[in-house]
């Protein structure tokens, strides 16, 4: 007998069904007894009841997009969560790291830039806070260091008033201002009159204390609503006994003539100081903006003409700067440019006959220097000699003169006989020169020509600066041959006693003398002092005689030489030579 | 440039090599989880269909036990009245299967065969009213008797899994079955009976 049971396995099936559809396996089943089945990929194998054998094999592609999934969804992760920790690293770092720098480095150039003392507060043991304290440190050495080589480079050490530098730039821009909001700016120019008689008597520690106390001085007499900005940076010393003052807003010249009256005041009697009273003044050059210049360069170099403008009218005085002045600086700059340059192309000797009283005939010529510049016109010694004497040309210039007279002493002397004496005019200050002898000496000895019948003339200003060198000089002259004549006698300050001391032949009375003949009482005075002259036995020539009663009184009175244009005008050598 | 950018500069750049590194090391890792975790659930899963398979073995091998030592099925079988014994036989079958309610059947069918082949008994039932006899199940029977092919079987039919039993009663096999029973005395309660039953059903 056989029992056979056959019936379909539901939920296997079921099971299967949801192994294939929801989990995505691939379900194979095969019995026991058969090959196992060979599959490739991932897969596992079970039998059960020694009936079937499973085989579940995992979807390859199901994997794949769930890998891929899982990389998406990871990388969605790392993205987010590198942008968070970068952000959240970026944050600390700016925090405690670069802001705390670029605080530092903030606090720094503010410092720097307004120019003031760095103030940073960093208390912590951090490297930011060490190296804010470390820089703190430095910066103020080094502020400190710039304070004081500006303090040098902009202060005068001596009166602690700002120097030339200091005023020139300060100077730049007021005029700068004062351009813009079209008011007037006045430079005062002072320097100090005898101020070197004090060094030299008292010394240098005397003269430092003066100028301290007259920078105090200074600044004390001109008030606030003078200046233009602060009191020191107002006023400077400029050099030596040189100061400067800017004053702005000038409405009418009369303040300006407050302010200067107001530190000429400070002179009244001489100058105050804690180490006694000194005779010292001051001359006060003044230009204003815009009339007197619109420069730096132009306002100073006219302020400081106006300066010597008023020393020149006699010291403790101020003088506005005037275009005249102007003229006559820019006259006298071309007349020591063409001074300086060399050789004196342009000057020419002519010769003014003196005329023996006695015969009426030529006894001597006096060379005179004369300038006719293509540029300048015809320059007068009046206005040349200062100028050569005052900057050094003197020297030059009087040896020319010396060469070219001795050059014209042949063709003169066959003119005018062999007995004529040519008279050069010399500085006086050439009497104090060692050398000068020297090189006229040399000048004869090149031109083979004897010291006889040669006269030198000196005006009388060499007494004033007379000394051992001036003597020894006279008499070096003296000895060599030389006449030696004192000229323009009557103008100066040679007494009547220095004059008989000196080593001289020949006495020529000022022009301005004989002009006051014209008055009987000053005739007398004259003729007593020819009569003077001649019982000391000197020559006496008479200059400046313009007319016939002149002469005529003139010789009476025993005068040896007549000269003027009454007898004859100098005249170059050409037109004696046509005669 | 600013100290701020040149820290963008470094860090970033940094940052995102060192965390794609980490990125690349950790899905390598994550794959490989989800491999395993993937074959971990394919074991588990296959575990369940051989535990259901097993289940479905138990419920047949203990489904023919009953049918032996059924006295029903025994009065049933040896009616003549063949309507009778098919109402008295499907009644006891479907009373028996009643006692299995966690497994469901849409086609269950029991085949009783004579020793001489004659067909004593074609029981078809299972949950599904219009569920048919199985054409082949006459034949895979018999040609299981004549082959002695294995006694119980898997048939992959239409997408469909088929368990079936095919158990030849005779001396030996009643021997061992009352054996079993014996032993096994939770299968019935009086193996007494049931060991005559198998005698009378053997011959």
């Amino acid at each position: 007998m056989v029992i056979a049971l056959q019936f379909d396995a539901v939920k296997l099936d079921n099971k299967i069904k949801q192994l294939i559809n929801v989990y995505g396996y691939q379900v194979l089943e095969s019995a026991l007894e058969d090959e196992p089945v060979v599959v490739s990929g991932h897969h596992v194998q079970a039998s059960a009841a020694d009936i079937v054998r499973f085989t579940l094999v995992i979807d390859q592609s199901r994997l794949e997009t769930e890998r891929q999934t899982l990389l998406l969804r990871m990388t969605a992760v790392f993205i987010v969560f590198v942008v968070f920790v970068g952000l959240v690293l970026i944050g600390l770092i700016r925090r405690y790291i670069t802001a705390p720098i670029h605080t530092l480095q903030g606090a720094i150039s503010e410092s720097i830039h307004n120019e003031e003392p760095l103030a940073l507060t960093h208390q912590g043991n951090d490297e930011v806070s060490i190296l804010a304290r470390e820089f703190t440190q430095i910066y103020s050495r080094m502020q400190e260091a710039y304070r004081i080589s500006k303090d040098m480079a902009e202060i005068d050490s001596l009166t602690r008033l700002h120097n030339r530098y200091t005023f020139s730039q300060c100077l730049v821009r007021l005029l700068e201002r004062a351009q813009r909001s079209k008011t007037q700016l006045a430079l005062l120019y002072i320097d100090l009159d005898n101020f070197k008689a004090v060094n030299d008597s008292y010394g240098h520690q005397v003269g430092d204390l003066l100028l301290q106390e007259f920078s105090q001085a200074l600044c004390s007499v001109l008030r606030v609503t003078d200046l233009v900005l602060t009191r020191e940076r107002s006023v400077a010393r400029l050099a030596g006994d040189e100061f400067g003052v800017l004053l702005a807003d000038v409405a009418r010249p009369s303040n300006l003539l407050v302010v200067c009256e107001r530190i000429l005041k400070l002179f009244e009697g001489g100058f105050n100081s804690s180490r006694g009273r000194f005779r010292i003044s001051c001359s006060i050059g003044i230009a204003v903006y815009p009339g007197d210049g619109d420069s730096a360069e132009e306002l100073t170099r006219n302020a400081d003409a106006a300066m010597y403008q008023a020393k020149s009218h006699g010291r403790d005085q101020f003088q506005f700067y005037s275009s005249e002045l102007a003229d006559r600086t820019r006259r006298e700059n071309a007349i020591e440019s063409a001074l300086i340059k060399r050789p004196f192309d342009e000057f020419t000797l002519n010769y003014m006959p003196i005329i023996n009283a006695s015969d009426g005939r030529v006894k001597s010529v006096e060379a005179l220097l004369r300038w006719h510049s293509p540029n300048l016109g015809f320059v007068s010694p009046a206005e040349f000699i200062p100028i050569a004497e005052s900057r050094g040309v003197f020297e030059a210039l009087d040896l020319w003169v010396i060469n070219q007279a001795l050059d014209d002493t042949p063709k003169l002397r066959d003119i005018f006989g062999e007995d004529l004496i040519v008279a050069v005019n010399i500085s006086s200050a050439q009497l104090s020169s060692g050398e000068f002898f020297l090189s006229l000496m040399m000048c004869f000895q090149s031109r083979q020509l004897g010291t006889r019948n040669i006269q030198l003339e000196i005006t009388e200003t060499f007494a004033a600066d007379m000394n051992a060198r001036v003597e020894a000089n006279l008499n070096l002259l003296k000895q060599a041959g030389l006449t030696l004549a004192l000229d323009d006698f009557g103008t100066g300050y040679t007494s009547l006693s220095q004059m008989v001391d000196y080593p001289l032949d020949v006495i020529k009375i000022d022009k301005s003398l004989v002009d006051r003949m014209v008055d009987e009482r000053r005739r007398d005075m004259v003729l007593s002092l020819v009569d003077f002259c001649k019982r000391q036995g000197f020559s006496v020539t008479a200059e400046g005689i313009e007319t016939q009663q002149q002469a005529e009184e003139l010789k009476a009175a025993g005068v040896d030489g007549l000269q003027g244009f009454y007898f004859a005008k100098p005249q170059p050598l050409s037109e004696f030579a046509k005669r | 440039m600013k100290l701020n950018k040149r820290a963008v500069l470094i860090i970033l750049p940094a940052l995102s090599v060192c965390f794609l590194a980490m990125l690349l090391t950790v899905y390598r890792y994550q794959s490989q989880v989800l491999l395993d975790m993937k074959l971990a659930q394919a074991r588990l899963e296959i575990s369940n269909l051989a535990l259901i398979v097993d289940r479905y073995n138990n419920f047949g091998e203990d489904f023919i036990a009953s049918l032996l030592k059924s006295k029903v099925v025994k009065f049933g079988l040896s009616t003549k009245k063949g309507r009778y014994k098919a109402i008295v036989v499907e009644r006891q079958i479907n009373a028996t299967l009643k006692q299995f309610p966690s497994l469901s059947f849409s086609e269950f069918s029991v085949l009783v065969l004579a020793a001489s082949g004659e067909k004593l008994l074609h029981f078809e039932g299972g949950d599904n009213p219009f569920s048919e006899l199985d054409p082949e199940f006459f034949s895979r029977v018999k040609e299981a008797t004549e082959k002695a092919v294995k006694d119980r079987r898997l048939i992959l039919e239409g997408g469909k899994s088929k368990l079936q039993f095919v158990r030849r009663i005779n001396l030996t096999t009643c021997v061992n079955l009352f054996i079993r029973m014996t032993m096994m005395p939770w299968l019935s309660p009086c193996s007494s009976m049931r060991l005559s039953l198998i005698i009378k059903l053997s011959n």
